[in-house]
């Protein structure tokens, strides 16, 4: 008998553990493993991506003269730093968006490099369609994550 | 030495496929549209260096530029398969949520 209750007792605290399990799992009744849209950061980005685009489209327009060189653009690069830092803030201010986060750390990381390649000089145009291409795969990703979060969203 | 872009896709295809285990399903289509197109740039690269368009330093800083991307892509896989299994969850307790707020009396879910 004794153990009869015993088990009914269990079986009871195990139910209220469930429950109280899955509320405080789910505030606003959803379970959520990744963090929610951000517009602002969608909007950010995207600004980012026509500034790296601009920049691209201005070298290709003067591989092969002067007017490419490195020294022409220090202004777009230190204005294209400015904005990675701004995301890079936001993006951390936001709980569990390690991903996000990672990517734009990435992304600074190519700017950098990109940065280094036209410090060398760039002087065909294949190597800005290798660069647009390698940064338009980055922009896609970033953005493809950041909307699946809002088609995520209950 | 010439590189299929098609193989090297398939390849980066498949090792996408192991990393994602059972979240490719649901990520499949991004990933092997997106390193579709990295393995094209991967070409590229190949192509330019054979070419002595770029110097060496160049061409590895270009190569990390394509690592970093094909990363970036790898992580939003790897979020889209996240988000698939939030659905899922949300799903399955919307369906016990009815039963679940009957029995405690109020509102729990």
């Amino acid at each position: 008998m004794k153990g009869v209750k015993r088990a009914r007792v269990v079986e009871r605290l195990l139910r209220w553990a469930t429950l109280v399990a899955l509320g405080s799992i789910l505030p606003g009744c959803t379970v959520r493993y990744i963090a929610e849209y951000d517009e602002q950061l969608d909007t950010q980005v995207m600004q980012l991506q026509r500034k790296i685009e601009v920049l691209l489209v201005r070298i290709e327009g003067r591989v092969g003269t002067p007017g490419s060189d490195y020294g022409r653009f220090e202004g777009d690069y230190d204005a294209i730093e400015v904005d990675l830092r701004t995301i890079e803030v936001r993006v951390a201010s936001k709980p569990q968006n390690r991903r996000t986060a990672q990517q734009v750390g990435l992304l600074k990381q190519s700017v950098a490099a990109m940065k280094a390649i036209h410090q060398e000089g760039i002087t065909d145009v294949d190597v800005v369609a290798v660069l647009r291409e390698q940064f338009r795969s980055a922009f896609v990703a970033i953005l493809t994550l950041e909307l699946a979060k809002k088609r995520g969203a209950s | 030495m010439s590189i299929k872009v098609s193989k090297l896709a398939a390849e980066m295809a498949r090792a996408a496929k192991e990393e994602l285990g059972e979240a490719w399903p649901e990520v499949s289509g991004f990933a092997k549209h997106e390193l579709g197109g990295l393995a094209r740039t991967m070409v590229m690269i190949g192509t330019l260096v054979a070419q002595g368009k770029v110097t060496k330093t160049q061409a590895r800083l270009l190569l990390d530029i394509q690592k970093n991307s094909t990363r970036m892509v790898m992580l939003t896989a790897e979020g889209l398969g996240v988000i698939g299994v939030e659905r899922a969850i949300n799903a399955a307790v919307g369906t016990v949520r009815e039963a679940v707020n009957a029995s405690v009396g109020w509102r729990l879910l």
